[in-house]
């Protein structure tokens, strides 16, 4: 599965990756140019390994030409945004419309609030983010690269719905396939806004496919 | 075995068994000896040798020197500049004592054993002069340059007093635009190069806040840069781009020469990083002026935007290394996933910050304007291609995107396969292949390599130590040269070629090859400022190599004929250059060369290459 992580520059996407592929976190992580990639498999709860492949993108608007051509593909988004910076989280919009205008339709999005570990500076509250993700039908998480919080659970609830996704998609049009890596690539499908609730790892989520 | 005697016949070849690994470091791979610390093991220290009265003269001009700068960096004023006098004075100095070299020559090479900090005080502000006048920052004439800094820093003090007041830096409205901007840069400027020692928060004990002067610097720069070309206004990545700049400007100075440590160590005081901005503002902005290109969006798909350039990269690829092309694209490999980066950001982010620097210099020299970058990236595939045709997706674009480290691509392979293919040499590209069958990234770790340029300033018509300087006036200059050359390095012959298309041909042999003085000096027109400071440099490796065993340099340049491909040559006329035409029919004739190539099989090759080592002089 490819995952791509976007959002504002310097929220944290990076250090996102980091502690989820390596688990790691660097307070001296450097700005991404283009975008970086990495891969890490999960098993889910019904014994399947999912693996999955995590681009990791440059925030700032100039790169967005080159970027963009890594949402094509893309079966899910981490779309980040740091909690104590209040314009992180007002760009949200603009990148879910840029996901709506170069992503597969039926990408699974999760609204991620990072740095959760900056309590005292917290300016973006989690009601707000929480009632905006339901808005908009996207899934919503808290994380905190630095303390590790959440990143696990984020990741992994964001694969286990898509892997949902794509085991329904596969039986439904049970036309064989087995997704595997490349799974996206055809069905015309119209915008299809997913209804969610929000918040935790709670799968058994699902939205209509074609 | 069979595996163990390749190695070791390669070896060989390469002079493994007589030069040291601490000369290879010390002259090789991240550059002059201005680089890296001229350690070398006892048993290669020419016995009795002591630091000659070149380099005390050396010595004391840095010193002197260094006075001025400390003195100009206070005062925010002053013509002068420590590395101006640095050549000057060795231009001088060099050409008043001829005896002198020759006497230090004579010794034995006693240049060996100068002291790091000697040479560092004796080569402090090449690199800056050299980047300075290969990006049209400062002109040819070093006459000129006292006036033209001043007239360029000021004009970069009042572009900041203009642009940083008030309200406006930082920003006040934290809805516009600029604000944008400025938190962007701030955000990227507190996050570069963090682990280089010259931008870290040390341990003066000012506390996070007062240290961070370099911050200041390299934000100011940019903003500057950003309101003065609102188009292109700040781009992630420019910052690093700054930055190594900024570092060279700061640091190559007398003053960072007398901490006598290696370039990439260096730190620097507040007020030399401050006196250090107008000159890494304009370094910034005549490279910017070169490359911008890169950085505007709306000229990505254009021939001169990124993605032109990508492609041009995956067509030198497609030319140079097919199978390893078709085994990308197959794999769905998109070259932005490495290129952009590479491309973008001059490669700082792919290698270690000394090996950078070392790269930059041939990069900014480079006659065709930044074609090289373009070479090395495509050495940069070709180097790893055993590794990537083993691989599968994920594996591959890990590798493209954390470059392997230099233990196991060294620096000089890379090197020496960008100079290939910018020579279009498809006799050194198959060299590589070919000898090392197979995984030549896991193989050259262990194999000696004796510095490519050490080589090519020695022999670049490989059968002799022959140096050709082209240029079409400044006869004087040359003579001189000559002179000068004549009394060091008698091995090596100075000819003049009158024409363009030898000058071209030159470029070809030196700049694109990566040797920086020569190249430079190509580029430059030779004024004898430059061929002081170059044969002065010139004269270190020669020594060096010298001391080591001249013939193991030989033997390298007699790996050709070894290995029972000809160089093509006119047998007339050893010193002159092939006619383009000449050239150009022997690159771009495939068939000839695949013809060539199949007469080549590794065994028999080995073969001679066994017989010839034994029978080479010791």
């Amino acid at each position: 599965y490819t995952v791509v992580l976007i959002g504002d520059s310097a929220v944290g996407k990076s250090n996102l990756l980091s502690r989820f592929t390596r688990d790691e976190f660097s307070l001296e992580s450097k700005s991404t140019i283009g975008v970086e990639f990495a891969t890490r498999s999960i098993s889910t709860d019904d014994g399947k390994v999912l693996k999955a492949q995590i681009w990791d993108t440059a925030g700032q608007e100039r790169y967005r030409a080159i970027t963009s051509a890594y949402y094509r593909g893309a079966v899910g988004a981490l779309l980040v945004y740091d909690i104590s910076k209040y314009e992180t989280f007002s760009n949200v919009e603009r990148w879910l419309k840029e996901l709506r205008d170069h992503a597969e339709n039926h990408i699974e999005v999760m609204l991620v609030g990072n740095k959760s570990d900056l309590r005292h500076l917290r300016v973006v509250m989690t009601e707000d983010a929480e009632a905006f993700a339901q808005e908009n039908g996207i899934s919503f998480i808290e994380t905190s690269a630095l303390d590790a919080s959440n990143v696990e659970e984020a990741f992994s609830s964001i694969l286990t719905k898509i892997y949902e996704k794509v085991s329904r998609k596969s039986m439904n049009s049970d036309a064989a396939g087995s997704g595997k890596t490349k799974p996206m690539a055809n069905n015309a499908s119209k915008v299809i806004v997913v209804d969610n609730e929000n918040d935790d790892a709670a799968p058994a989520k699902k939205k209509k496919c074609c | 075995m069979e595996e163990e005697s390749r190695l070791a016949n390669l070896a060989r070849l390469l002079g493994g068994e007589r030069v040291s690994p601490a000369v290879v470091r010390g002259l090789g791979f991240h550059g002059l000896d201005v680089e890296s610390e001229l350690v070398v093991d006892d048993a290669y220290v020419p016995t009795g040798a002591e630091a000659g009265a070149g380099t005390g003269a050396g010595t004391g001009a840095g010193a002197d020197t260094g006075h001025e700068v400390a003195g100009r960096a206070g005062a925010g004023a002053g013509a002068e500049t420590g590395a101006e006098n640095m050549i000057d004075g060795g231009s001088k100095g060099t050409t008043d004592d001829g005896g002198d070299r020759v006497e230090t020559e004579t010794d034995d090479g006693s240049v060996l054993s100068t002291d790091s900090a000697g040479l560092y005080a004796k080569y402090a502000g090449l690199r800056l002069r050299v980047w300075q006048v290969a990006l049209g920052v400062l002109p040819e004439e070093t006459a000129r340059w006292g006036a033209a800094e001043d007239e360029a820093a000021r004009t970069y003090r009042d572009f900041v007093d203009l642009f940083t007041r008030e309200g406006e830096f930082p920003p006040a409205d934290s809805e516009s635009e600029e604000f944008t901007v400025y938190t962007q840069i701030r955000a990227d400027v507190e996050r570069t190069w963090p682990k280089v020692p010259f931008f870290q928060v040390g341990d003066s004990g000012l506390g996070e806040e007062e240290e961070r002067f370099h911050d200041e610097s390299l934000t100011r720069i940019l903003w500057v840069y950003a309101k003065l070309n609102s188009g292109i206004a700040y781009v992630q990545g420019m910052n690093e781009l700054v930055a190594m700049l900024l570092f060279v400007a700061a640091v190559d100075t007398p003053e960072g020469a007398a901490s006598a440590r290696p370039m990439a160590e260096r730190s620097a005081s507040r007020a030399t990083v401050t006196a250090a901005e107008p000159r890494a503002f304009w370094l910034f902005t005549n490279l910017m002026s070169e490359i911008k290109e890169l950085f505007v969006s709306q000229l990505d798909y254009s021939d001169s935007g990124v993605m032109g350039a990508i492609k041009a990269i995956e067509a030198e690829l497609q030319w140079f290394d097919f199978e390893l092309f078709e085994h990308l694209q197959k794999n769905h490999i998109d070259p932005r996933f490495y290129a952009f980066r590479w491309l973008t950001l001059l490669l700082t982010q792919e290698f270690p910050f000394a090996t950078s620097l070392r790269l930059w210099d041939a990069l900014f020299c480079d006659g065709h304007r930044f074609a090289f970058l373009r070479h090395f990236c495509v050495a940069m595939l070709i180097a790893i291609r055993a590794r990537l045709l083993d691989a599968e997706f994920a594996a591959m674009v890990s590798l493209l995107q954390h470059y392997p480290p230099e233990d196991e691509v060294p620096f000089a392979v890379l090197f020496e396969l960008a100079c290939s293919i910018a020579d279009r040499s498809y006799r050194s590209l198959a060299t590589y292949d070919k000898v090392c069958e197979g995984p030549l990234d896991r193989q050259m770790g262990t194999v000696e390599w004796v510095p490519f340029w050490a080589v090519l300033a020695l022999a670049p018509s490989r059968d002799r130590a022959t140096i050709f300087l082209y240029k079409e006036k400044s006869k004087t200059a040359i003579d001189e040269a000559v002179d000068l050359r004549g009394a060091t390095l008698e091995s090596l012959t100075v000819r003049q070629r009158n024409t363009s298309k030898g000058a071209r041909q030159a470029f070809r042999l030196a700049t694109t090859r990566g040797n920086l003085y020569l190249g430079t000096f190509n580029h430059l027109s030779p004024r004898l400022e430059w061929m002081a400071a170059f044969a002065r440099v010139l004269d270190t490796v020669t020594a060096l190599v010298d001391a080591r065993d001249a013939s193991a340099v030989f033997d390298i340049c007699a790996w050709d004929a070894t290995y029972g491909i000809a160089p093509p040559r006119v047998e007339s006329d050893p010193t002159s250059p092939l006619a383009d035409s000449q050239l150009d029919a022997y690159y771009d004739d495939r068939a000839l060369w695949d013809a060539q190539l199949a007469h080549w099989p590794l065994r028999a090759s080995a073969a001679a290459a066994a017989a010839a080592s034994d029978a080479a002089p010791r």
